[in-house]
């Protein structure tokens, strides 16, 4: 086990490490992970997916439509993908529509419809949508996978995430991305502003060196003295903190070619439209992710948006919130491409559960166990939709082999879901897979 | 063949009731002193209790290896062959004691006049697992005195245990400094600092009982025992908690779920939400605060509300509030559900609060049975699923009906915790925080009860009122408490015990084990007496594993394990520790009006921090992103506070009391002496100020530091720049933002001392002693 190897795994076990302090390591360049890398946009709170993908239509006059906004009829269709025509509007602009989004990217979308969360309890639906399994313990799949491709080589932020299901169960360091600028200005310690170059240093590089060599020092004579086995252990992982190649510096470096995108002023169409931090917070949320990947130093990342938990006005707000999303997966998609990561970047997008087939007296939704998800990468085939509901949005069984609809067939469910991801991921059958595993036959969902 | 057995009313005779007795055994067996017999004299004046004797020549020397696997509660001589010899394993709170009081009552059962537990280990009596042990052996020998010790009466008590005797404590106002930042994150006064240096420990317990009594331990106790019970987690938006209640129960709350009411937007809701989230953790330290018993934790048979959660509970009618808007205020109360109000809560202390319900929730088909499990792991220090660690025959379980009632590779554990799952009867497997005393249960799981007890039916209605007194009146409640304390103050888990007794260092480790062992059995037997989890603080931060110092020369490290504290601070601890060394907090700088300390958010996290859920465990050993933060904290620090305090005069510095900016250390390349000593004064100050450390002038930590601020200073003055940076400069102040006089501003730095000095404070600040305690 290498250094940081070591140190990787002591962080991650809470372990104090105890080593002789040596002269101070020079800092080696951290070898990169170059994929796959995975990216799980959770949507908050519960979507309507008879908005978006799995569309119903109804008459806006009666109470029992599952939709209120748009007729059966409205329905519309890019390549084999049916979806509901919503779209989102800020002071006159079209931000958004399922229509851009839909035309643009069905080539890539693989839409999974008819999904049985078996729950409608938040906490519960967003873990088993992220980790396959109802009952708490098991890691989210971004975390999964972290732990799996840190198990053969250390990557320094190998899980990040802005929200959603992030639980580790212990296999991997998680994170928090809260703040796009936090990262930036841990990496460059020493400099006031990091993303203004203009900005001073605290100390001239001389002293800063200095002072890193009298902390140094400082601490190895402590050590020396010390007899208390606890306290020269804790003395001895500082040390090792200090000189740990943690990836900021690559990660920061990376970053400081990018100026984080602003909404909606950074998209001379949406002129006039008004600001919306949620969707600007995804938008950097992808940027993030996507040059950590590309700086070597992460695996997977959690984006997170909310707002869709409309108990009220539902087809305003849920409208608003999917095309927030819609928004930001497109700019994901686009963002892959500019990167060069088509080749390398698996994507979900999923949320908590839907939302009812009819509307309460609030012209809400509640909640509903039933939901879709979709996918997208470069092993996953795109335009095509697995899986199904019928009008009251219920649904419907397909055959485990072919995965047509097959009233004698299997309910999807979310371990069918995890279990195609696995395998997608390389891990299937490993250890580790055994170790989080699931009842019953996986379904050819990426086949 | 004659088998005797004991009489009622015999020591043991109770456990022998039922095969989950065993797991209660503690209970029989108490704390301390479990023994029932005499003791075995090593020598002249030496004497040995039968529990140490048990721990050191049977439990330790063979039993835990070699009779523990068949005989633990899931292992084949209970399951397959009904015995009721069974051992704890070790993971269980209290196995020395509880395995003892087992051993206890069955050498009483004999075969024709000897006791089985002799008959058995050499294969006779048609003992399943064969011959064990030699009749000649050591082991044999040791057991045979054991059996003989059981049948007399203990004479012999057992002894303070010595192992870290020899170990140098802390003073007394290192002690009080340390915890008065840990407890309530401020420096000790100079009358506590005075009254400690002269009163000792006695004055140390005055000091300690005054600082808890401040509301900043409050803070602290808040955040001990939201590490253990996550509730924090409803913290993490303004409606986390509002937006889990159901407003059928609680139509007080309807207002605040409705998007299209005033109230939605109201300055009340976030508080409504923080007092819903908090109300476990406001009912701990009600307890505290009003010396209420801490059992009341899991047994109080009240509600605590402050004016918001009366707001949510509809009973802010009914509760006279001094003061509405003091959420500090709360009283005693009864809740009810419903617009009728006819359904009423069976309060259990936190175990009924909505934010416990909904934080730890169950399902359909788990039946509470998670809830039961955090029960014992949050208040009976028992992890329940340790009980049985052993591959399961799915095959086997699956060709039985109702496995979890039975089939034996299910019952073993289900027959504890589906009894307490039965606590919770009443409450909906969907809308967790709904109560209904009508709704049924589920008959074919083991019977509501806790251990040997069965539930009374009359408590049926309001299940959880007999759980938490049941709870709480288990020996393990004290031991759970105390390691509650001891975790949230070193940040330490209790140590395991040592398993590989062919390890060469067996002995050492198991020495260290016994010496903490005896310190949580005696810190909990105390506690039970009195509980009074102030006491408990007070006992830890005095003990070895706080407060220790050194030790002397050549003592074997292996006893030493979590001894003394070496405590990577929480960012909660070190955002106080910087507030109450420098007074200024280190912050975001773009909105001054409200609180941002960057510890409590951008940094949390990758400090270690947790945000009770995904994250959910401290990290306790520094990483590099650590590292990056403590580093970012010190240069941001050092540059916010160097020339700020250099625009005061020196009787109203923080920092530099004791040297000026004109003081250089040469001048045309001589030493100027007089500024030297100046200089080595101040930071004989910082070090004291900062690192509480008392150096000597001469010390060679006081060189190096001014060896730095010596370099430094060349650097700069052989440059000759005599710039200062914008961001470091004299200009404002960094406690609020607002510009100071232009006179006294520092803007430049001529004689390149402020740049010298900052180097001095970013190394001071990013020191071990100062991100540790």
């Amino acid at each position: 086990m290498n250094r940081r190897r070591f140190l990787q795994v002591a962080g991650i076990a809470g372990l104090a490490v105890m080593a002789p302090i040596a002269p101070r390591l020079v800092r080696a360049g951290a070898v990169k992970y170059k994929g796959p890398f995975w990216i799980m946009v959770n949507a908050g709170g519960g979507w309507d997916p008879t908005m978006l993908c799995d569309p119903k239509g109804g008459d806006p006059m009666d109470p029992k439509a599952p939709n209120h906004s748009y007729k059966p009829g409205e329905i519309q269709k890019a390549g084999n993908l049916s979806y509901a025509p919503t779209s989102y509007s800020s002071n006159s602009v079209l931000v958004q529509s399922c229509d851009a989004f839909f035309q643009a990217h069905h080539k890539r979308l693989l839409v999974v419809n008819g999904i049985d969360n078996s729950t409608n309890n938040h906490d519960a639906g967003s873990r088993t949508t992220w980790s396959g399994q109802l009952p708490e313990g098991y890691p989210s799949f971004a975390a999964l996978m972290a732990g799996f491709a840190t198990a053969a080589a250390p990557v320094p932020l190998a899980f990040l995430s802005n929200g959603g299901y992030d639980a580790t169960a212990g296999l991997v360091s998680l994170t928090r991305m809260g703040s796009t600028g936090a990262l930036e200005r841990l990496a460059f310690t020493n400099q006031q502003n990091p993303s203004d170059p203009k900005t001073g240093l605290y100390h001239t590089p001389n002293t800063a060196s200095r002072i890193a060599a009298a902390q140094e020092a400082r601490l190895k004579a402590a050590q020396q003295k010390e007899r208390l086995p606890t306290v020269a252990s804790a003395m001895g992982s500082l040390y090792l903190a200090r000189q740990a190649d943690d990836g900021l510096v690559g990660l920061g470096e990376e970053l400081r070619s990018v100026k984080l995108v602003k909404y909606p002023d950074d998209f001379p169409a949406l002129a006039g439209a008004n600001g919306r931090g949620d969707i600007e917070n995804l938008l950097q949320q992808v940027q993030i992710a996507l040059h950590s990947f590309r700086a070597g130093v992460a695996v997977s990342a959690n984006l997170d948006i909310g707002g869709f938990d409309t108990h009220s006005d539902h087809d305003n707000r849920q409208g608003s919130a999917l095309m927030g999303l819609l928004f930001g997966v497109d700019y994901l998609f686009r963002q892959i491409d500019s990167l060069g990561l088509t080749d390398q970047v698996n994507v979900m997008i999923g949320s908590d559960f839907g939302r009812t087939p009819f509307y309460n007296k609030d012209q809400g939704k509640d909640h509903w166990n039933i939901t879709s998800a979709m996918f997208s990468g470069p092993k996953i085939p795109g335009n095509k939709v697995i899986g199904a509901t019928d009008g009251g949005f219920g649904p419907l069984t397909v055959s485990p082999s072919s995965l047509t609809a097959d009233p004698n067939g299997i309910r999807i469910e979310p371990k069918h879901v995890h279990m195609a991801l696995r395998k997608l991921g390389g891990i299937a059958g490993t250890d580790l897979d055994k170790q989080f595993g699931f009842p019953g036959d996986p379904l050819p969902l990426f086949a | 063949m004659r088998i005797s057995v004991p009489r009622p009313g015999q020591a043991g005779a109770a456990l022998l009731a039922t095969v989950s007795a065993t797991v209660f055994a503690l209970g029989a067996a108490g704390l301390v002193g479990a023994g029932t017999a005499s003791c075995s004299k090593g020598g002249a004046d030496q004497c040995t209790s039968q529990r140490a004797f048990f721990e050191q020549n049977v439990w330790s020397a063979f039993m835990s290896t070699k009779c523990a696997k068949c005989h633990a509660p899931d292992g084949i001589a209970h399951t397959e062959h009904n015995s009721k010899f069974i051992l704890q394993p070790s993971s269980y709170p209290g196995f020395i004691d509880a395995n003892l009081a087992n051993l206890a009552m069955v050498s009483k059962i004999q075969y024709d006049g000897q006791s089985e537990l002799l008959l058995k280990p050499l294969g006779q009596l048609g003992h399943f697992g064969g011959p064990q042990l030699d009749a000649g052996s050591a082991d044999y020998k040791a057991l045979t005195s054991l059996v003989s010790q059981l049948s007399n009466i203990e004479s012999c008590t057992t002894g303070a245990n010595t192992t870290l005797d020899s170990v140098t404590l802390s003073d007394g106002p290192s002690t009080l400094r340390r915890a008065a930042l840990d407890l309530v994150g401020r420096l000790p006064t100079a009358a506590e600092k005075t009254a400690v240096t002269s009163g000792g420990d006695v004055a140390l317990d005055t000091a300690l009982d005054a600082i808890m009594k401040e509301d900043a331990f409050y803070t602290r106790v808040r955040e001990i025992f939201n590490d253990v019970l996550l509730t924090d987690r409803f913290l993490a938006y303004e409606g986390a908690a509002i937006d889990f209640m159901n407003t059928d129960d609680y139509p007080g709350l309807a207002p605040y779920r409705d998007q299209n009411n005033p109230a939605y937007m109201s300055d009340k809701r976030p508080i409504i939400n923080q007092a819903i989230a908090r109300e476990p953790l406001d009912l701990i330290v009600y307890i505290l605060k009003n010396g209420k018993p801490f059992t009341d934790v899991v047994a109080a048979d009240y509600a605590v509300v402050n004016p918001f959660t009366a707001i949510a509970y509809g009973v802010d009618k009914t509760v006279q509030f001094k003061d509405p808007t003091d959420y500090n205020e709360f009283h005693e109360a009864k809740i009810s559900l419903g617009a009728d109000m006819m359904r009423h809560v069976p309060h259990a202390g936190v175990l009924s609060t909505p934010s416990f319900l909904n934080r730890w929730q169950t399902s359909p088909t788990n039946r509470n049975r998670a809830r039961a499990r955090r029960v014992f792991k949050f208040f009976l220090a028992t992890d329940v699923l340790k009980i049985a660690e052993r591959p399961v025959d799915a095959t086997k379980v699956t060709a039985t009906e109702n496995p979890t009632h039975n089939s034996e590779y299910c019952t073993v554990c289900h027959n504890v915790i589906d009894p307490v799952a039965g606590g919770f009867r009443g409450w909906d497997d969907n809308d967790y925080e709904d109560f209904d005393p009508a709704r049924p249960w589920h008959d074919e799981m083991f019977e509501p009860g806790f251990g040997a007890a069965k539930m009374d039916p009359a408590y049926y209605t309001k299940a959880l009122q007999w759980l938490g007194p049941q709870v709480a009146s288990d020996p393990r409640f004290s031991i759970s408490a105390v390691r509650t304390v001891y975790k949230g103050l070193t940040g330490h888990d209790a140590l395991e015990y040592p398993t590989d007794n062919a390890d060469p260092s067996f002995a050492t480790q198991l020495a260290s084990w016994s010496a903490q062992d005896a310190f949580f059995r005696g810190a909990a037997a105390e506690f039970a007496k009195t509980s009074d989890l102030k006491a408990v603080f007070k006992t830890v931060i005095k003990s070895p594993y706080y407060r220790a110092s050194t030790v002397p020369d050549g003592m074997d490290p292996g006893l030493l394990k979590d001894v003394g504290l070496g405590r990577l601070l929480t960012p909660e601890m070190l955002n106080r520790k910087i507030k109450a060394i420098t007074g200024y907090s280190w912050r975001r700088t773009d909105d001054w009006k409200n609180e941002h300390d960057l510890l409590r958010e951008d940094y949390s996290i990758l400090y270690g921090g947790i945000d009770s859920n995904a994250t959910i465990s401290r990290l306790t050993t520094a990483n590099g992103l650590i590292a990056s933060v403590a580093s970012r904290m010190a240069n941001e620090s050092s540059c916010s506070l160097t020339a700020w305090d250099f625009t005061k005069g020196r009787a109203a510095r923080a920092f530099f009391p004791l040297v000026d900016l004109t003081e250089m250390p040469e001048s045309a390349g001589h030493t100027v002496d007089g500024s030297v000593a100046d200089i080595k004064k101040n930071i004989q100050f910082l070090h004291q100020l900062f690192l509480d450390e008392q150096l000597d002038l001469a010390d060679p930590e006081i060189e190096r530091t001014y060896q730095l601020f010596l370099d430094t200073w060349h650097e700069l003055s052989q440059a000759g720049d005599k710039g200062l940076d914008y961001g470091c400069s004299g200009r404002w102040s960094p406690l609020d933002g607002t510009d100071l006089p232009t006179a006294s501003q520092i803007t430049d730095d001529p004689n390149f001392t402020v740049r010298s000095w900052t180097a001095v404070m970013a190394y001071i600040m990013s020191d071990y002693k100062f991100l540790y305690e």
